[in-house]
């Protein structure tokens, strides 16, 4: 039943897509409604072994109510923030990587950014306690997989290939089912830049549609250890 | 789904040719088979960035400090890996001049002094006889008001300060606060420090400690000296001696002399058992022989130590023609510092100082020591009331003090009692007030273990608990008199950055922790004149007491991977055992297990006795280590207190406690315990798994005992792809359908995966068994610890306590140290006889190309990786333990209980052990089978690194934990396929060997053959 719950929230998120624009509206509030929607829901893959088997799809579409609701359209879409800006160590890192408060407070200690915002209110709450942001976790692999970001990173897969397309997300949902079937589907077939680019919302060159599929390895040791 | 159509399956099943996997499927659908390795659940789990980040600092990524070890007197220079904060693993530095990167189990078991659930969380204050928690602000001013007044009555004057013996300024620095208050100079206390041998060094080399170089040698003779024990300075000791031995045609022959059979006696080629206190005589004659001067009745020495005059006179023909040789004499016996002096005297008669002896070169390990006759000297005074204050830190007299000195009752009656101790250990539970220190892992310091060398400890982490470095409580304390106030700096940071030159100095040498410059003078310790007491005492038995190496003096009781790590000569974990041997055990009408007590002037102490045919028949044995009545879970009633034997004596010359020699009588006891002990048979069998060979078959090209079985080379089974006939099915488009060896993976597969043949030499000639490794694959690979009277099985009551899940054979070692004699009755015929061999050998999972384990295995969870690595999948694991019944080795274990589970009574890792966890290794939960990897995690990070970096793997970049740690880098791990690798090269040796080639295993693990070195023909102590 909260599979279901939380499916129909989606779908009642991606018809506001539609909905006019409000006459007083911020930056953020316009990037969201620009954005929602958007993002396709997540690739379907069913596999029975999995622990997410509470949700349908291994958790596709989870979107947990985050302590700020931040807004990645605006910083992604409008602002044009690259992903690594703040999820530094993707490329380096099995772990991708968080922005500190103090990372946030880089810009936001301007009081000129949205001075009536609560979200930035809370921002600079956390920054004032010197207390960090408890954030709750939307991806998550089962603890015996050991995914190391900077492997996928560097060999060119885009972000929104497991993540979906994120910078249309007013609140981040679950879009892979993140498991193993899916991770060997990719490991097996190879991984095509053009649908990477695709995937992420951008067309395709030519180069990146003549590129071959870039092939990885899938023995059960380079995950399980 | 019906039990029909459950049945039809099956029939459909069989009908059909079934393949492994299918056939589960039809018998797993009617039950509901829920295998859950840590699965996702509903439950938030939340995402904790920083709040600032700090520099230098990737999440995931491991951050690694220098710093200097500070678990013994030695002083090795160590890298301590952190994690997102968190010191996960402590390994040795490879740049630092002592320890040269290996680090012995007890230094690396230090991160569970660090994240020890028992420490002291906050200061604490006795009240209504309790120690309850207090505030930093109330303790110190607490003790500041109590120091003013005793500084104002002039009481302080007769203050005691034990704390731990330790190298750098904090002594100096400790003795400046006490002058400060009136307080006379601190007793540096080590209940472990070889002070015969330091009182005879001084006399003789005018050093405490010089260089032993053991590789020049071509004679080594120990009088009691367990060198491979925790004598003197225990891993550079190890390396020399590895290194040493390891040179095969030219290595020095090894002769022990003592009562009982050490891990320095088996590692011995020779044993000359001569009787406790009677190691002076010996030496002496010895020595009279050798230089021709003095008495030398080596027949009247003989009788009265009880040895073959064959022997003894042997050893004289050897000690005169092998030059230059190395003699080094401990001994605990009460004439062990006049051996020392002969043996010593003897050194310097032989030319054997400056060549093997080298007191320029020596150790600062030992200056300014306390003896053990400061420490009763003290302990009167407290007892007679002379002492209105005291003081300790680090030490724990009332545990490791000789029983007769009853020091907890003397200790009791001091009025106020201060202990800047981290941990509740014996001691401290009798203190008024409790100022827990920070543990070195968290605290600045220094040493100065060579002369002109010094080494930094640096904070690696914050403070896991509301603890405070005691040099800085000390500074407050001083700050608060202001009389002092301007003597102290800020805080003892600066005081260490001094040292280096400044801020700057300290900022720069910090990257290695090592600066070079100039030293302090060393603090000096004046130590009373000690008095002899009387240690022979009634019985028809000697007592030997020995330091446990795996325990010291019981410092290491509080840390479960040394509580669990066998005693390497006894293969004894978690219990103590008073050792017999076979002969005695039979006159006493006595069988393994059966209790017996020990009773001497002292007092009496009853365990059950263990058959060791390495230990005199006229003498009994007992470690030190256990038996604490506090010291957290751990610790607390495991095991008894040898100490509580020995009566309160020390050597007249050195002040060295008693250990060996006392008299005791022995009594069968009611009880029988089963011994908690990880092996199986302490005999091989005639299987040849761990094969020697003597010096002179090695010179003739022969093999040994156990030749070949298939000819050739052990490298050419080493090939890229390795066939692996009985996986082929698991192998999808790596396997090469069109080979003709059917099964092999493909080496010119696209992915370039089977290109590696990942592999591991074990040299024996280098192994001494100490067992470093095997605390080194418990940190990296987060293996629970299973001995802990709550881990045990609820079912029976009668096995629980210390060990139960050891004696029902569920220790979870993926890594042991296997010790083998070589005789061939069991042990309880056996005759006393010095000649026997003993051999050692590690034994993990082999990695075979051809396993056993693979095709039995219903899921497919365990299988052979394209590199050559037999791979374990926990999350495919069901637990039919179907491998582990296949396999020859048995090295894998079962996880019978949730000891991965933080909900499960069993638990290995309370919190905040648990924070040593290795994050990049799973956490197995119960029913899962698991092995060695090959640290399957570091060859991946390698990988990683260097696709990062645009490159390949280079060869030797990176090695296993085990061979990281070794402390006689006696494995070395690599790509056999390779021939850049170290290993590939080592692997042609003709002393390699695969433990049971004839099985046709293709093992990725040789090992190279140990070389004896037997006295020459002739001589009545030729060995084996």
């Amino acid at each position: 039943m909260l599979a279901a719950s939380i499916i129909t929230t989606a779908s009642a998120r991606a018809r506001q897509g539609g909905t006019p624009a409000p006459a007083q509206e911020t930056l953020t509030q316009k990037a969201n409604r620009e954005a929602a929607g958007k993002a396709p829901r997540g690739p379907f893959a069913y596999s029975g072994a999995s622990g997410y088997t509470n949700y349908l799809g291994g958790g596709v579409g989870r979107s947990p109510v985050q302590p700020i609701q931040f807004p990645h359209p605006v910083h992604v879409n409008t602002l044009k923030l690259d992903c690594v800006y703040c999820h530094f160590s993707a490329f380096k890192s099995p772990d991708p990587g968080l922005p500190a408060v103090s990372t946030c407070m880089g810009c936001h200690q301007n009081p000129m950014i949205l001075p009536k915002s609560a979200e930035i209110a809370k921002l600079r709450d956390y920054d004032t306690k010197k207390q960090p942001i408890p954030w709750v976790r939307v991806h998550k692999v089962p603890e015996y997989v050991h995914f190391p970001h900077m492997r996928h990173v560097s060999a060119g897969v885009t972000c929104q290939s497991c993540h979906g397309q994120v910078n249309n997300m007013p609140q981040v949902f679950q879009y892979a089912s993140l498991n193993m079937g899916w991770c060997v589907g990719c490991h097996v077939k190879g991984y095509a830049p053009a649908e990477g680019l695709l995937a992420a919302g951008y067309t395709p060159d030519s180069a990146a549609l003549a590129a071959p599929r870039k092939r990885a390895t899938y023995d059960c040791s380079n995950c399980h250890y | 789904m019906s039990t029909d159509s459950n049945n039809s399956a099956i029939a459909d099943a069989i009908a059909a040719p079934v393949k492994r996997r299918d056939f589960l499927k039809a018998v797993g659908v009617g039950g509901a088979a829920a295998a859950a390795v840590g699965c996702y659940s509903d439950q938030v789990e939340k995402l904790i960035p920083y709040v600032a980040s700090p520099d230098e600092t990737v999440p995931g990524v491991s951050t690694y400090y220098a710093s200097t070890c500070r678990e013994c007197a030695a002083g090795c220079g160590i890298i301590v890996e952190t994690r997102d904060g968190r010191a996960i693993k402590i390994e040795g530095n490879p740049a630092h001049p002592v320890n040269r990167g290996a680090l012995c189990g007890r230094g690396q078991a230090a991160l569970q002094g660090l994240y020890n659930p028992d420490r002291f969380r906050s200061p604490m204050k006795r009240q209504g006889g309790q120690l309850v928690a207090t505030t930093w602000d109330d303790a110190i001013s607490t003790l500041s008001a109590r120091l003013a007044e005793a500084k104002k009555n002039g009481s302080a004057k007769d203050a005691v300060f034990i704390n731990q013996h330790e190298q750098g300024s904090f002594p100096a620095f400790l003795d400046q606060w006490l002058a400060g208050f009136g307080m006379p100079g601190h007793i540096a206390y080590d209940a472990e420090a070889p002070l015969s041998a330091i009182a005879a060094n001084k006399q003789v080399y005018g050093t405490s400690w010089p260089g032993y170089d053991f590789n020049a040698a071509r004679l080594i003779v120990s009088f009691g000296a367990d060198y491979l024990d925790g004598w003197g300075l225990a891993v550079p000791q190890q390396l020399a001696f590895a290194d040493a031995r390891a040179k095969i045609d030219g290595a020095p022959r090894v002769v022990y002399i003592g009562a009982r059979r050490s891990l320095t006696g088996i590692n011995s080629d020779t044993w000359i058992p001569a009787r406790p206190g009677t190691l002076q005589q010996l030496a002496e004659a010895i020595a009279a022989a050798v230089t021709g001067r003095g008495n030398a009745d080596l027949k009247g020495a003989a009788e009265r130590s009880g040895v073959d005059a064959a022997a003894v006179e042997a050893l004289v023909a050897e000690i005169k023609s092998a030059k230059p040789s190395l003699l080094m004499a401990g001994g605990q016996g009460p004439d062990a510092t006049a051996a020392a002096v002969a043996v010593n005297e003897l050194n310097k008669a032989l030319g054997n100082v400056g060549q093997t002896v080298k007191p320029a070169e020596g150790s600062l390990a030992f200056d300014g020591l306390a003896s053990h006759a400061a420490l009763r000297d003290a302990a009167e005074r407290m007892a007679a009331g002379r002492v209105p204050i005291a003081f300790v830190r680090g030490a724990d007299p009332a545990h490791a003090a000789p029983g007769a000195m009853k020091f907890a009752d003397a200790f009791a009656k001091v009025p106020f009692k201060v202990s800047f101790s981290t941990y509740p250990d014996d001691t401290t539970q009798l203190c008024d007030l409790v100022l827990p220190d920070h543990h070195s892992l968290e605290s600045w310091g220094d040493a100065e273990p060579v002369k002109g060398t010094l080494s930094l400890q640096q904070p690696t982490m914050d403070p896991v608990f509301s603890t405070r470095a005691t040099a800085d409580v000390l500074i407050a304390v001083a700050k608060a008199d202001p009389a002092l106030s301007a003597k102290f700096p800020a805080n003892y940071r600066a005081a260490v950055a001094a040292r280096v030159g400044g801020n700057a100095g300290l900022t720069a040498a910090l990257p290695t922790a090592i600066a070079h410059g100039s030293s302090l003078p060393a603090p000096s310790q004046k130590a009373a004149a000690p008095k002899g007491g009387d240690a022979a005492g009634q019985g028809d038995y000697f007592l030997q007491v020995y330091q446990s190496p795996v325990l010291g003096d019981g410092r290491g009781a509080n840390k479960p991977w040394l509580q669990e790590l066998p005693d390497p000569v006894t293969k004894i974990a978690w219990q103590t055992v008073v050792e017999l041997h076979p002969e005695t055990a039979r006159k006493l009408s006595v069988e393994q297990g059966d209790h017996v007590t020990v009773t001497t002037a002292a007092g009496s102490l009853t365990a059950p006795a263990y058959l060791y045919i390495g230990i005199r028949p006229d003498t009994v044995a007992v470690a030190t280590g256990r038996g604490h009545t506090e010291f957290g879970r751990y610790a607390r009633g495991c095991g008894s207190n040898a100490m509580g034997l020995l009566g309160v004596a020390e050597d007249m010359r050195s002040g060295q406690a008693v250990l060996a020699g006392t008299r005791a009588a022995i009594a069968k006891a009611s009880g029988h315990s089963k011994i908690v002990t990880t092996e199986g048979s302490a005999r091989q069998h005639d299987r040849g798994i761990a094969q020697a060979i003597t010096i002179d078959q090695f010179r003739a090209g022969e093999t040994g005992e156990h030749p070949h079985v298939f000819a050739g080379q052990a490298s050419t089974e080493f090939l890229p792809g390795l066939r692996s006939p009985v996986a082929n099915d698991a192998q999808g488009d790596l396997g090469d359908p069109n080979s003709a060896k059917k099964g092999q993976y493909d080496p010119n597969h696209w992915s370039g995966v089977a290109k590696r043949r990942w592999a591991m030499v074990v040299d024996l000639a280098r192994c001494t068994g100490c067992s470093a490794c095997v605390t080194a694959c418990y940190a990296e690979n987060n293996i629970p610890t299973v001995g802990a009277p709550w881990q045990g099985p609820r079912l029976w009551p009668s096995d629980t306590g210390h060990g139960a899940n050891i004696l029902r054979g569920r220790e979870m070692a993926w890594l042991r140290l296997e010790r083998y004699f070589e005789i061939d009755r069991e042990p309880k015929d056996v005759e006393f006889n010095p000649a026997f061999d003993t051999r050692v050998i590690p034994m993990m999972c082999q990695h075979c190309g051809n396993a056993p384990c693979e095709p039995v295995c219903p899921v497919y969870a365990t299988y052979h990786s394209p590199d050559g690595l037999n791979v374990q999948v926990y999350n495919r694991c069901v637990g039919t333990r179907y491998c582990s019944n296949g396999c020859p080795y048995k090295v894998r274990y079962f996880n019978w209980f949730g000891y991965g589970e933080p909900n499960r009574s069993q638990y290995a890792f309370p919190e905040p052990l648990n924070w040593q966890l290795n994050p990049d290794v799973t956490v197995r939960g119960k029913g899962v089978m698991e092995k060695c990897t090959f640290c399957l995690q570091r060859i991946r990070e390698a990988e990683n690194r260097a696709k990062l970096e645009g490159r390949e793997v280079k060869p030797d970049e990176f090695t296993v934990a085990c061979a990281q740690a070794c402390p006689s880098k006696a494995i070395t791990f690599g790509d056999a396929a390779d021939e850049q690798w170290a290993v590939a090269r080592m692997v042609d040796d003709k002393r390699a060997y695969h433990v049971f080639e004839e099985l046709n295993t293709y093992t990725a693990v040789v090992y190279l053959r140990k070389v004896n070195h037997p006295a020459a023909a002739g001589s009545a102590a030729e060995a084996r």
